[in-house]
């Protein structure tokens, strides 16, 4: 974690456009902000797009942060909402199915693996790789609700779909992040 | 127990990926340009990360008590209660700028310094409270406000300098190419950015493009001002053949060997082939007859660039044409069954000879050249054989291919 004054320090190089106060900014956050990137994105490149347009709003927009709150926080909802456009961008059409169908699919996983503690057996890297296979729809949803923290209301109201959308593109993510993991998990065991 | 939705989130928030210089390199030419030119001349400890040779440093101590009216010095001015501004200077011409907030002691390097002089000269006033000391200070015992410091042998032209670089290797997918800056770059860094993305440092690199077409190689030179310069130059890179080997056997047996076709696609690239390490053909099809057993095939294809690839296969080779000759037959029995004796497959030669031999005394009992068969009459005497004697039947053959084989087999009479 950065000190306060550093922090300060860096923020107000941003101001007065540093070019070396930006980069020791870019570079200090580059690595967690490139990992919330990657989980609305389907691939890299995809996610250093989202993360360089994030970048420039936030340069473009660092007069407006006042010293309340966290920085890094204020820089991170720069990126997520960036990641949010970009979703937008894509014209998904959000995928709506049927929430008894997706309830069913999964009770039917639960079942097959009641203890879900075993998932924390799969790598980091894997998990990353299983949520970039999401589609759109169910990536966006599932890291607003899961990652960061948004209700359904609140879904509805950002990607302009329903409640029951979101609630249903959640499960169907949650459904089809387990069907990506579980081989991989019955592989793990085995060995 | 943690939940799915608990686990995936720690294991999402925990990944972090490491800097990658090609990023910033990217994001900042979307920036705006910056408002201070030279502001990045100079570099405090809050900054680093700029890897440029250091050649003056200051130490500086800022006590938090200043009043407004204390705040003036000639090269170092205060802004306001909360910060120092320092305003660095090279004859006459201000070079860098930098603020540093009090209560804190700073490191600051002087990075770039002008062509032209041998000298730097740092000037600075004390203001109360404020302590400037510089290294050349410590080393002289210079208290006073002036400080001047001679650093020769860090002092270079960089007017000689060509940013260009040449790309040698093989320019094939899968292969190095090494990249070589200009040998009048013998300072500052060079760092490579290749199709935008992949950064090298150095000044010599080496990339393997594991796609063909072209692509993209930056060589960005940064001098001792951490001024860049830099040259774009698009490599080609062509493709590695495919190889589409085929190895096929004659199904219809006329000859001792199998015939076996080797034949690789594309037909207009060069070729090698190798059978248990022995060079047997350049062509991308041709014919060899083959014993029966298994061969290791090891194919090379040269395309019209000059890339190369390689395919190893193993093949066997089935039994070619094989004469059966009888050990026994019933001659005397004359049942109708196994009254003659005659090798089998002998029909299929182009030419041969048979030969029996009578073991007892060595006679000929039966010599032929035609597809007569042997009905167990002595040749010179016309004496029938009997049951029991032995004879050894020798057979030369010569088949379709023009290949000849000698054998022999004992006979039995029953």
């Amino acid at each position: 974690m950065w000190q306060k004054h550093e922090e300060m320090q860096l923020v107000e190089g941003c101001k007065r456009e540093s070019r070396i106060a930006q980069k020791e900014l870019f570079s200090k956050l580059y690595g967690r902000l490139l990992s919330i990137c990657m989980r609305y994105s389907d691939d890299r490149d995809e996610a250093e797009d989202i993360l360089q347009n994030g970048f420039i709003k936030v340069f473009k927009s660092i007069d407006n942060y006042k010293g309340d709150g966290s920085f890094e926080g204020w820089v991170k909802r720069i990126v997520v909402n960036t990641a949010i456009d970009n979703y937008r961008r894509k014209k998904v059409r959000p995928v709506v199915t049927d929430s008894e169908l997706t309830d069913r699919m999964s009770d039917q996983l639960e079942d097959e693996l009641e203890d879900e503690s075993v998932y924390e057996k799969i790598p980091i890297s894997v998990v990353m790789e299983a949520v970039q296979k999401l589609s759109p729809a169910y990536k966006t949803v599932f890291n607003l609700y899961v990652l960061e923290g948004y209700n359904h209301n609140e879904i509805s109201e950002t990607l302009g779909i329903s409640v029951g959308t979101s609630k249903s593109n959640l499960s169907k993510a949650r459904f089809n992040l387990k069907k990506i993991l579980t081989p991989l998990l019955e592989r793990i065991s085995q060995e | 127990m943690k939940s799915f939705d608990d686990i995936i989130k720690e294991k999402l928030e925990s990944q972090e990926y490491a800097f990658n210089e090609a990023a910033w390199i990217r994001l900042e030419k979307e920036l705006p340009a910056p408002k201070s030119v030279g502001s990045n001349s100079f570099k405090t400890s809050l900054y680093a990360g700029v890897g440029v040779s250091a050649i003056f440093a200051l130490a500086l101590s800022i006590p938090s008590s200043l009043s407004t009216s204390e705040k003036e010095v000639k090269d170092g001015k205060m802004a306001s209660q909360n910060e120092i501004t320092l305003t660095g200077s090279f004859q006459e011409e201000k070079i860098s700028t930098a603020s540093f907030t009090p209560q804190e002691e700073h490191e600051i390097e002087l990075l770039a310094i002008q062509q032209k002089s041998n000298s730097i000269k740092i000037k600075s006033e004390k203001s109360s409270g404020t302590k400037l000391t510089t290294d050349s200070d410590k080393n002289t015992g210079n208290t006073g406000n002036t400080a001047v410091s001679n650093k020769n042998d860090l002092v270079f032209d960089e007017s000689h300098v060509t940013v260009d670089f040449v790309a040698s290797g093989i320019q094939c997918e899968g292969k190095a190419v090494k990249f070589q800056a200009n040998e009048s770059i013998t300072r500052g860094e060079v760092q490579w950015i290749i199709d935008d993305v992949y950064v090298l440092n150095g000044n010599k690199a080496e990339y393997k493009f594991e796609m063909p077409g072209e692509h993209k190689a930056q060589m960005i030179y940064r001098n001792s001002k951490g001024e860049t310069k830099d040259v774009v130059k698009l490599i080609s890179i062509y493709e590695t053949p495919k190889i589409d080997l085929n190895i096929t056997s004659e199904s219809e047996l006329t000859c001792f060997n199998r015939a076996v076709t080797f034949s690789a696609l594309p037909s207009n690239n060069t070729y090698k082939w190798q059978l248990n390490g022995e060079s047997i053909g350049s062509n991308a099809e041709f014919e060899k007859r083959l014993k029966a057993g298994w061969y290791n095939i090891e194919l090379t294809s040269i395309n019209e660039f000059g890339c190369s690839n390689t395919e190893k296969t193993s093949y066997e080779v089935g039994d070619g044409l094989i004469i059966f000759t009888p050990t026994s037959f019933t001659p005397n029995r004359a049942d109708g069954t196994n009254d003659t004796w005659f090798p089998v497959n002998l029909d299929k030669m182009t030419s041969f000879s048979v030969k029996v031999i009578r073991l007892a005394n060595s006679e000929v009992a039966f010599e032929t050249s035609e597809l007569k068969p042997w009905d167990g009459t002595i040749m010179k005497s016309g004496q029938r054989v009997r049951s029991g004697e032995l004879f050894l039947a020798q057979i030369i053959a010569t088949d379709e291919c023009g290949k000849t084989q000698k054998f022999q087999q004992q006979i039995t009479i029953f």
